[in-house]
């Protein structure tokens, strides 16, 4: 290394030093914190008992533990596919040349940024099972009111539902892929015969795999850890039936102060979605189309 | 490595001007403090007993009402940690400035204590306090992460007494024995059940102010319109049944659109059970009493409505066409209901034409007239790392003391826990409401709350099987074993890491 690459390398260090400072300290601490205080006892002013592979054992026989576990799945299931072919299908509306193209976009992308409490508030008003704008237009069609949030039944598909609501990033990103894909392919099936079915399930489809992947594991890691929605607006019930992971977690960490247990939930949880990841990118060779 | 021409132009002053830039951004990232958010609180817990007595006169609205006419009570929405103006006085020479959570975000709540907080900073020569108030959904997470970072108040208060066993187990307040005898403060002097909330484990843990239970409330327009006598409310389970059956009205296809009672949607389980005679834990035995007779009694009982209202649903339909304020209550639509003895005084304000009368709550068979339950009260306790505990006490028991206790209760239309002020005729004058429940209290028929630390856990499983009892998913029988497994097994968990406990 000459001088000029050592002194580059103080300076482009002594630029980042604030995030290095802050990733040691806020991320890469108590993640490795957490690991040892799965293996205690420990109630937040009290020192750590350690207590091997208790917390674990106690979880494996926890049956809120293992609801939680299947609410989540359940929410991952339901609302992962469901997000990425409604993202999907607007993207490909939002990628056609419309008048107007860029304020749709726009639109797509602002509930996005509306804030989550916000959000969830207008959602409780709108899943309202009586009165409720959802259950007025059912009723336009002889629908009869659906118990949205107070059902244990339907609790869980209105936040799936209501997971749509948040596609914005995912269509920006499926739309920055489908502009990657060269419109000679599409000129080429055209001449072929193809119709517009036809050139998105064998053009647009294969050439955006990579995005559907990438758009497909980002959204499991963030249904496996859904938190904000469910807690503001059913709490984890009725009857547990929204009982996310995250809800649990919080529940034991803050409110019933058991911080060993609830960091043994974090690292279950964590070698879940790792397991999950693995086994998408595996899955993933048979279908996902690389140029 | 590849070399940035912008890089290459870099003298050792902009070098070292960047580090200085970095090392104070990094100092600043580093002090920068978090703020926590809000997460549920809970309701009440239990215990049982029972005494004879004899039945309150119904007490009208316009009784509740000539208590202070500065009552006022309206929750305001709980913003983030604010100091109260009052409180904020600059500290004195020579006197130290104490730090003092308050969960008083309502208007009334936080007027009584920045008036009591003045007092106490003109007649004390040691100590100015200073009101840092924090909202009661915040207080699990706040006042904890305060204790655990080295930065605790020198005294809390809390509006929810379900946190402060289990605080006192995890070893987040501190026993005040040692200031028992200086303070002057004795069993004695307080109601019993008032007593078992603040000395329990053999120690003394806060001071308490006031507690809450709740009382029967009916609207005397829909009792008169059904053809009942609106001065008699109900005074057992039969009779509370027959009535909701009369003033239940629902419309050609069934939905509801009115009510007589539902006690899922008022009051809550503990104060039912307590009604049938249930309780749920045996301070005395220091032993949970889940699946028991009066408790499936109870679940039982809920059933009847369930059959009678046409299901859980129906109910949350209902309920559902009334927001905010607009209660289904206060609109005239719910005949009957459970309600904190708190909040007669606010009725005038949130619906004025309403008319409606307070009695004791109706009980079953056996179970003696006159039995409620309370689920705590206001307490104030002692943060372990308090950095001036004495004063932190000294403050605590002028908060405690009978002048600031009587304030509080008069203004807010509680019940005093310390005898002397309840008994007070400053205090039966201003406040004639509570007089019918102080005879609850001289007669030991009031519940207390279960001083257990897994309290928090079973109050929100006891939500849950209630729920899966009224969805007809466990029979009460099946959903109470359940629960009382569930609570075994915690409170296993629990002695494990708390052996001394």
């Amino acid at each position: 290394m000459t001088k000029n690459e050592r002194r580059e390398l103080i300076a482009g260090l002594g630029f980042i030093s604030p995030w290095i400072v802050g990733f040691l300290w806020f991320n890469l601490y108590p993640v490795i914190a957490s690991v040892y205080y799965s293996f205690t006892s420990f109630h937040v002013v009290e020192t750590p008992q350690w207590v091997g592979l208790n917390n674990f054992q106690i979880l494996a026989k926890d049956g809120l533990f293992w609801t939680s576990l299947v609410d989540t799945i359940y929410y991952i299931v339901g609302s992962v596919p469901l997000d990425l072919i409604a993202a999907l299908f607007f993207a490909v509306l939002l990628n056609l040349s419309l008048p107007g193209r860029s304020i749709l976009r726009t639109c797509y992308y602002i509930p996005t940024i509306v804030p989550t409490v916000a959000a969830s508030i207008l959602w409780i008003m709108l899943f309202n099972t009586h009165g409720g704008i959802i259950n007025e237009t059912l009723g336009l069609f002889g629908i009869p009111e659906v118990p949205w949030l107070s059902s244990p039944n339907w609790a869980m598909p209105a936040l799936i539902l209501l997971s749509i609501w948040g596609v914005g990033s995912a269509i920006i990103i499926f739309l920055a892929g489908l502009q990657d894909v060269p419109s000679t392919l599409y000129e080429a099936a055209q001449l072929d015969g193809a119709g517009p079915a036809h050139l998105v399930w064998h053009i647009t489809i294969p050439m955006v795999s990579p995005v559907i992947l990438f758009n497909g594991i980002m959204g499991m890691v963030g249904a496996a850890q859904v938190f904000a929605v469910p807690f503001i607006m059913t709490g984890g019930g009725p009857l547990n039936a929204t009982l996310v992971y995250s809800i649990e977690l919080f529940r034991n960490a803050f409110v019933y102060y058991k911080m060993g247990y609830a960091s043994a939930m974090a690292w279950i949880l964590f070698i879940f979605l790792f397991a999950l990841t693995l086994l998408s990118m595996r899955l993933s060779q048979r279908f996902v189309h690389y140029e | 490595m590849a070399t940035l021409p912008l890089a290459s132009r870099l003298s050792r002053r902009s070098l070292l001007t960047g580090l200085v830039i970095s090392g104070a951004s990094a100092a600043l990232a580093a002090c920068s403090s978090g703020t926590s958010t809000g997460a549920g609180s809970s309701t009440p817990a239990s215990s049982a007993a029972a005494a004879a007595t004899t039945a309150p006169a119904p007490t009208s609205a316009a009784a509740a009402t000539s208590a202070p006419a500065s009552a006022a009570a309206t929750a305001t929405p709980a913003a983030a940690a604010t100091t109260a103006p009052a409180a904020q006085a600059a500290s004195s020479a020579g006197k130290t400035e104490i730090q003092f959570y308050s969960p008083a975000t309502d208007k009334l709540g936080n007027k009584i204590i920045a008036e009591l907080a003045d007092g106490y900073n003109k007649q004390s020569t040691k100590a100015t306090v200073k009101v840092i108030t924090v909202p009661t959904s915040n207080h699990y997470q706040k006042y904890v992460t305060a204790i655990a970072g080295g930065q605790s108040p020198d005294a809390i208060m809390t509006y929810d007494y379900t946190p402060i066993v289990d605080w006192a187990s995890q070893g987040f307040i501190l026993p005040m024995d040692d200031y028992q005898k200086s303070m002057g403060i004795k069993e004695s002097d307080y109601f019993p059940v008032a007593w078992q909330m603040i000395f329990f484990h053999g120690h003394l843990w806060g001071f308490i102010q006031e507690f809450d239970f709740d009382i029967l409330a009916w609207n005397t327009d829909m009792f008169t319109k059904a053809g009942l006598d609106p001065t008699k409310g109900p005074q057992t389970t039969d009779e509370l049944d027959k009535m909701a059956e009369q003033l239940t009205v629902k419309d050609a296809s069934g939905n509801l659109t009115q009510i007589g009672f539902c006690p899922w949607i008022t009051s809550n389980t503990l104060t039912w059970s307590a009604i049938f005679g249930g309780k749920y834990y045996d301070a005395g035995a220091d032993k949970w009493t889940i699946s028991t007779d009066q408790n499936i009694a109870t679940f039982d009982w809920y059933l009847k409505y369930v059959k009678l209202l046409g299901g859980p649903d129906k109910v949350t339909t209902f309920q559902k066409l009334f927001t905010g304020n607009q209660t289904p209550f206060y609109s005239n639509q719910l005949a009957i209901e459970g309600m904190g003895e708190y909040t007669p005084i606010t009725v005038p304000d949130q619906a004025p034409k309403l008319k409606f009368a307070n009695g004791w709550l109706p009980t079953a068979s056996g179970v003696k007239f006159g039995t409620d339950q309370t689920g705590g009260g206001n307490v104030f306790v002692l943060p372990k790392g308090a950095p001036h505990q004495d004063l932190g006490v000294d403050f605590m028991s002028y908060m405690g003391g009978n002048a600031a206790v009587l304030q509080w209760n008069v203004e807010e239309n509680n019940v005093p826990p310390v005898q002397s002020v309840a008994f007070d005729p400053n205090f039966t004058s201003k406040v004639p409401l509570m007089k019918d429940w102080i005879d609850v209290l001289k007669q030991n028929m009031m519940v207390p709350p279960a001083t257990s630390p897994i309290d928090p856990f079973f109050e929100d499983n006891l939500s849950t099987a209630r729920d899966s009892i009224i969805y007809g998913k466990m029979t009460p029988k099946a959903a109470l074993d359940d629960l009382a497994k569930k609570v075994d097994d915690q409170l296993s968990q629990f002695k494990a890491s708390h052996p001394n406990w």
